[in-house]
């Protein structure tokens, strides 16, 4: 526990010093919605269903930039190779980094929020929204951070990243989508609380198997 | 073969046959040499003889493809976690967080590596002349300054065998008698050093072992001059 309460302080430090990937990861996601919402009928109920996917696009592809940006740190002095090799366990890099990965993304998406609403219209209520906001990230943070670790040593990682792991996280994009979705436009058939126990099983799934795997990637 | 077993016994870093390939090259090839408790062998060679691969081998960086080694007791492969808690090493990349300062670097790896020598840090930074530095990131320091901080990180953790690469780069002609004063002190309390150099002389008095390699292979291994 003191190795990773160490390790999260260390991940929660660096980013708020190193704000480039955080600032680039909002900027692609703004954009993305932006050029979204020029293109297509502009009528509010097609607005309000291209604004769910459009958000968690822009958050999805602005998350690259942000966890590279994380695992950066790692692999410019290899920091985290070193402490491996002095024995400390790669299981708690990886939770303390896919942890700090999730606070970020989690305050992008906030952040991103009104720009939705600005530019779509219509958006899921506060809480609703917050919840599976929560999900969507947890459920992004932890197949990030093990991809990051996947692809660092290649020349071309910040190309693969997105590649590689969009396959993965289909399921949770539909998934987010599909929940945003109900939550704007209401849900008369009762289908929300299935989508949201569906996200749940995704993000306990990927952060009980990425954390398994990670030490086979960075070690 | 009775014999061989009380020299693996006898000695805390045992090396038999040692090679790595990469590709279809060896770039280490049959190294064979044993270090002693409280000694320290030279690795010497010329660019791309193998003293780093060697390194990065015991270090457990790279996992041989041929050949045995073990420290402490413990195989390379095998026990290859408990190799890990005995072997500190300063090698290029230094493995370091540049965003933190060294103070902050050194109680990281404290409390990652359950060393609770927290009360310790302040000493060492004095010790390698990095105190008035100690708050600034490490990405500001100069290249001896980082070397200077990898020194305070290995006399932090005190392991029981000392792996370097090319200690000596990097250094100033204080810094240089800093890095011999912490081999004898490291020496004296018991800890095995293998050391890869270029420039043997400035180790003088110190190397007890030689173990030149040309083209991956050791042409020689004997006491050091």
């Amino acid at each position: 526990m003191s190795a990773f309460r160490a390790l999260f302080v260390k991940d929660l430090r660096i980013l708020m010093r190193r704000r480039g990937g955080f600032l680039s990861a909002f900027a692609l996601g703004a954009i993305i919605m932006l050029m979204a919402s020029l293109s297509g009928e502009a009528t509010p109920q097609s607005l309000g269903q291209r604004g769910a996917a459009a958000f968690w696009m822009g958050l999805f592809l602005g998350s690259t930039l942000f966890l590279s940006d994380s695992f950066e740190t790692e692999q410019r002095d290899s920091g985290q190779r070193a402490l491996i090799l002095l024995g400390a366990s790669p299981t708690a890099f990886f939770y303390a980094k896919a942890l700090v990965n999730f606070l970020g993304l989690f305050v992008v998406g906030v952040l991103l929020t009104p720009i939705s609403a600005a530019l779509f219209g219509a958006g899921p209520s506060l809480g609703g929204g917050l919840a599976v906001l929560g999900l969507g990230t947890l459920s992004l943070s932890a197949p990030g951070t093990l991809f990051t670790a996947l692809v660092s040593e290649s020349d071309k990682r910040h190309l693969l990243l997105p590649v590689m792991m969009f396959p993965l996280v289909v399921p949770v994009l539909i998934t987010v989508v599909q929940s945003t979705l109900l939550l704007t436009f209401g849900d008369p058939m009762g289908q929300g609380s299935a989508w949201i126990s569906l996200l749940t099983v995704f993000a306990l799934l990927h952060w009980l198997l990425d954390g398994a795997l990670y030490s086979r990637a960075v070690d | 073969m009775a014999t061989e077993s009380a020299i693996e016994r006898q000695a805390f870093v045992f090396v038999e046959d040692l090679s790595k390939r990469f590709g279809s090259d060896w770039a280490l090839a049959r190294a064979s040499f044993t270090v002693e408790r409280g000694k320290l062998a030279l690795l010497t060679g010329a660019n791309g003889s193998g003293k780093t691969t060697l390194i990065r081998c015991l270090s457990t960086a790279l996992a041989p493809d041929y050949g045995q080694a073990s420290v402490g007791g413990n195989d390379l492969v095998r026990g290859r976690e408990e190799v890990r808690r005995l072997v500190a090493s300063l090698s290029q990349p230094p493995g370091f967080y540049g965003g933190l300062s060294a103070r902050e670097n050194l109680a990281l790896a404290d409390s990652v590596l359950g060393l609770a020598k927290a009360d310790a840090i302040q000493a060492v930074l004095d010790r390698v002349g990095l105190s008035s530095r100690q708050n600034v990131p490490l990405d500001a320091f100069s290249s001896g300054m980082k070397q200077r901080f990898a020194l305070a990180r290995l006399s932090l953790l005190q392991r029981d065998l000392v792996l370097l690469d090319e200690p000596e780069a990097h250094l100033d002609g204080a810094g240089l008698r800093l890095l011999q004063e912490l081999l004898a002190e490291w020496k004296a309390r018991g800890a095995a050093i293998v050391c890869a150099t270029h420039a043997p002389d400035r180790f003088h008095g110190l190397g007890d072992l030689e173990v030149r390699l040309v083209g991956g292979r050791p042409k020689h291994a004997g006491v050091s001059a």
